[in-house]
């Protein structure tokens, strides 16, 4: 059945597929051939110069023609209607015609004058090909494009322009900085294009129009005449800057069009109204920061409430206080002193503090904080640690590290599916189909159940027997023990649930009986934002495992040989020479993390869709602009985001200058 | 290895050998890890191959045993009826659709770019290189309401000093036009990533070759050709792999850029977050579409995983 539907359905979406792999091939082909071709007229510069000015300069005329004719400022060159029939002359010629005709005159000129080697002559050729064209486009304006002259303006906006044109000529050392004439020509045409085109009034005359065309393509005329053939040092340099050109451009035609311009356009939507027609100022950042779902501090003394906080507080403490002892017995005197011990424990306590934080103060913004902490400190923690445990699995190292890899590969929009499975609450009556509630519900049975809850109890009592054994081992031999006291702490906490029979999911009844409950993880505000986060943890712990696992195994060897001579354990050797020389690449993946978080959408999206307290900037983002069409705040939004990874876009731009200096 | 060092003298039995192994906390601990990031994935597995009363009534572990309702109706259902005038199968179509053309462009424009970047000297190289690269940071939600608007009503250039207008790109509907937004928009966004990746590897080529090319008169065109693209298809291929697999499981440019247009062209993420949406309706079809949905970019991933690993450690390490 499905097979037949396939071979059925295939002739349709096969149909599909290939028209679109055909455009493809179709758009790739054009691309390439004015790519090659624009690799052949450079390819002319050292061998056929009057080929290649012809060329470029056809195609520069082509391109101008072509937006002239495109915006309906002159009407089809052979057109029998009149000129002031708006678009006269259409059709797929009518819109050529210009652009041909125009290559046409300016390529031919501009190799005529490649060829000469007298001045004069080549003015006389340049300025003859402005009167000629002047003559063809003057008549063929549109009626309300026929421009008056107006005297004063004119002289003051060419004046302006040979001035600047000069000048910004002079500017680049590398062009033949001593004659400022070419410039000064380009200046004096583009500021008679602004006077008589774009700033006049438009009076039918039929002198104006002539004048007002001949001038400025006469002066293009002879700033192409003006030069001859150039040394062969600047035709080598031409032809270096060409092929730059092409290398270059359409990726920063991409780069511009796709990300720098709509960027810049965003930031000043940001500070008009819905519709992008008023100025309102800061008002957008305003509201959004005014609203209670976005930025909301009222519930900060909260905090003090909270068993985090008080948790962060002892770890904190705790911290001071080991690096203190150490730092005091090694050295003698009250000092501190940061080893694994103390900076770990202090470590994780402003992770659990801030935990405590974003915990009570709500909203979209804090919302973004919290993930971006969140998320890049777990991701890269776990990448460590599967890192340096998988080093120790043998040959199941690659099998372990392809498995927690795998959900980069998977969508967020899959994963949040995925883990949507996983948080499944059903009614308490009935099964549980999520496997963490399901496991949940079974701990609350666990821990009301007879014989069942006493095996446990005494299991863990055995595993923690044999787990304090070998702390007592490590202490005696002062090997790190960090991990068999968060081991032990943990089960401790968990033996103690089960001692007073508060561990898992259950409600006590009055009578004396239980009923299970389970874990709205999606619905019961602040920690439900954690649970969406596992989800983008689960996926980015493979990408920092992978990346730190090699560089692990780029530590050069001699380092960990050494200090293995010299009697430093598993554990020193990685705190004392790994860590340090991987830190740079952990900056490398948090800097990268950090910019992922921040823009975080579809994860929320397919989950809560922002409900229950879960809201991010991008999701928000995308609900203003898209359900409720305000251009102004969803553009506000945008740019606190970017705002968000400015710092660390200026860091990315500082260390890569201090490599490409190194 | 150090955590629980085996003891001297102690017997190497097979009991002994078993306890040492289960008594090893660090691997118990690794272990633990790879099971929670394995078992999700496994359950949407099993769960697509269970009936809807299952998959609603109990959990994914009964596949084995108990109520398992195995079927495989599911992607049956999902292929051929999809809520709405398209199914999954259309969507697949779609998804290849958007990612074959998204993938090669960017990656040719890049390999260009690259080049000029490592091996024409013309003046600002250096910044304009930083410049790009730093764009890497950029949110694509700060380009976004621009970009659609020019896809659905061109650009205009309002001229300064003045009252008019110049139009630069006329008004062409491109989100109601197939998928050739998403490719544009895809193509752009890649630029700063794919011309840092193949830099990086672009301009570790040893200039000896580019020396003794020149020395025979090769110009840009034919190094570019004869020299840089044979050299560098690996970099190439793992820059295909990660472009492949953000286009293909993107959803946020879809879901703007195809707004408008017919949902025979949305991709499978668009797809299955609207199957997701509607709560409940289609919830036993969820499971099979995700596992469609990831079934192409895990196979990539299997199969290609090497060139994947040395793309990302090309792109982050040597930042």
């Amino acid at each position: 059945m499905l097979a037949l539907f396939i071979a059925a359905n295939a002739a349709g979406s096969l149909g599909r597929l290939l028209s679109t792999i055909g455009t493809t091939a179709i758009a790739i082909g054009i691309v390439a051939a004015i790519w090659l071709a624009g690799n052949a007229i450079v390819s002319q510069v050292s061998n056929r110069w009057p080929l290649f000015i012809g060329l470029s300069w056809g195609l520069t005329a082509a391109i101008l023609f072509a937006v002239m004719r495109g915006n309906e400022v002159i009407t089809a060159l052979f057109a029998e209607e009149d000129p002031i029939a708006f678009g006269a002359g259409g059709g797929a010629f009518g819109r050529l015609e210009w652009p041909i005709v125009g290559a046409i005159i300016w390529g031919g000129g501009a190799a005529l004058i490649g060829t000469l080697g007298n001045r004069l002559a080549r003015l006389g050729v340049g300025i003859g090909l402005g009167v000629l064209t002047g003559i063809l486009v003057a008549p063929n304006l549109l009626i309300w494009q026929r421009a008056s002259i107006p005297v004063g303006s004119t002289i003051l906006w060419v004046l302006v322009g040979v001035i600047v044109g000069a000048a910004a000529h002079r500017a680049f050392p590398n062009r033949s900085a001593s004659d400022p004439v070419p410039g000064a020509l380009v200046g004096a045409a583009i500021g008679w294009t602004i006077a008589v085109w774009l700033r006049a009034s438009f009076v039918a005359s039929f002198e104006a129009p002539y004048v007002a065309t001949i001038v400025p393509l006469a002066l293009i005329g002879a700033r192409i005449a003006w030069k001859g053939r150039p040394s062969p040092r600047q035709i080598a340099r031409l032809e270096e800057r060409g092929r730059a050109l092409l290398f270059l451009g359409p990726a920063l035609l991409f780069l511009s069009a796709a990300l720098i311009i709509p960027a810049i356009i965003t930031v000043r939507l940001s500070f008009l109204d819905r519709d992008g027609e008023e100025s309102v100022g800061f008002d957008n950042y305003r509201e959004y920061f005014g609203r209670d779902d976005a930025f909301n501090v009222s519930n900060w003394t909260n905090l003090f409430g909270s068993q985090l906080f008080w948790i962060a507080v002892v770890l904190v403490i705790g911290g001071i206080l080991i690096g203190t002892f150490i730092g005091t017995t090694r050295n003698g005197q009250l000092t501190f002193e940061g080893s694994n011990g103390s900076i770990g424990t202090l470590g994780i306590g402003f992770f659990v503090f801030f935990t405590a934080v974003f915990s009570v103060l709500r909203g979209t913004f804090f919302n973004n904080l919290w993930w971006i902490m969140t998320v890049t400190v777990m991701s890269v923690a776990l990448g460590l640690l599967v890192a340096v445990l998988a080093e120790r699995a043998g040959r199941f190292e690659n099998v372990a590290k392809s498995l927690v890899f795998m959900p980069l590969a998977v969508s967020f929009v899959g994963a949040s599916i995925i883990w949507r499975l996983q948080y499944q609450a059903r009614p308490v009556q009935k099964s549980q189909t999520g496997l963490l509630n399901w496991f949940w519900v079974k701990l609350g049975e666990l821990s009301h159940s007879g014989w069942p809850r006493m095996l446990a109890i005494v299991v863990m009592i055995l595993i923690m027997a044999r787990i304090g054994q070998h702390l007592a081992r490590r202490v005696q031999r002062g090997d790190n023990f960090a991990g068999q006291v968060v081991a032990l702490i943990v089960m401790l906490y968990v033996l103690f649930q089960l001692l007073g029979r508060s561990l898992g999911g259950f409600v006590l009844r009055p009578d004396g009986s239980t009923t299970p409950e389970t874990v709205l993880f999606i619905q019961n505000p602040p920690f439900n934002n954690v649970f969406l986060m596992i989800i983008l943890i689960w996926i980015q712990t493979g990408f920092a495992m992978v990346i730190l696992s090699a560089a692990i195994k780029a530590v050069p060897s001699d380092y960990i040989e050494a200090a293995r001579v010299d009697g430093a354990t598993e554990t020193q050797t990685f705190f004392n020479i790994i860590l340090p020389s991987i830190l740079p690449t952990i900056g490398v993946i948090t800097t990268t993390l950090i910019v992922l978080v921040t823009k975080v959408f579809d994860i929320v999206k397919v989950t809560s869709n922002g409900n229950f307290g879960t809201n991010v900037l991008a999701n928000d983002f995308f609900t203003v602009r898209f359900s409720f069409f305000d251009n102004g705040l969803g553009s506000a939004i945008a740019t606190i985001i970017l705002l968000m990874v400015l710092p660390i876009m200026i860091l990315n731009i500082r260390r890569m200058q201090v490599a490409r200096n190194a | 290895m150090t955590a629980i060092a085996p003891e001297q003298g102690q017997r190497n039995t097979l009991g002994a050998r078993i306890y040492r192994r289960l008594s090893n906390l660090p691997m118990w601990v690794l272990w633990t890890l790879v099971a929670l990031w394995t078992i999700p994935t496994l359950s949407l597995f099993a769960n697509s191959m269970r009936d809807r009363s299952s998959q609603i009534n109990s959990g994914f572990w009964n596949i084995v045993g108990g109520d398992a309702g195995f079927t495989l109706d599911n992607y049956d259902e999902v292929l051929t009826t999809g809520s709405g005038a398209a199914n999954l199968f259309d969507s697949l179509v779609s998804s290849f659709a958007i990612a074959i053309p998204a993938t090669i462009i960017p990656i040719s424009f890049a390999t260009f770019a690259a080049y000029a970047f490592a091996w024409i000297d013309f003046k600002g190289r250096e910044w304009l290189f930083i410049g790009t690269v730093s764009l890497l940071a950029i949110p694509l939600q700060v380009a976004l309401i621009p970009l659609l608007q020019t896809y659905v009503g061109g650009a205009h250039l309002t001229l300064p000093f003045t009252d008019k207008t110049l139009t630069l790109i006329p008004d062409l509907n491109l989100n109601t036009r197939g998928s050739i937004a998403v490719w544009l928009t895809h193509t752009g966004f890649a630029m700063p990533f794919s011309i840092f990746l193949l830099h990086n590897y672009i301009s570790e080529l040893p200039r000896e070759i580019f020396e003794s090319a020149r020395l025979d008169g090769a110009g840009h065109l034919e190094m570019f050709r004869r020299i840089v693209l044979p050299l560098s298809v690996p970099a190439l291929a793992a820059f295909a792999i990660f472009q492949f697999l953000w286009t293909w499981n993107d959803f946020l440019i879809a879901v703007t850029m195809l707004s408008g247009g017919d949902p025979i062209d949305l991709p499978t993420t668009v797809r299955i977050s609207n199957l997701a949406g509607d709560f409940g309706a289609n919830e036993h079809l969820l499971t099979a579409g995700a596992f469609v949905q990831a079934f192409f970019p895990l196979v990539v991933f299997f199969s290609l995983q090497r060139y994947f690993v040395r793309g990302l450690l090309a792109g982050s390490v040597k930042g």
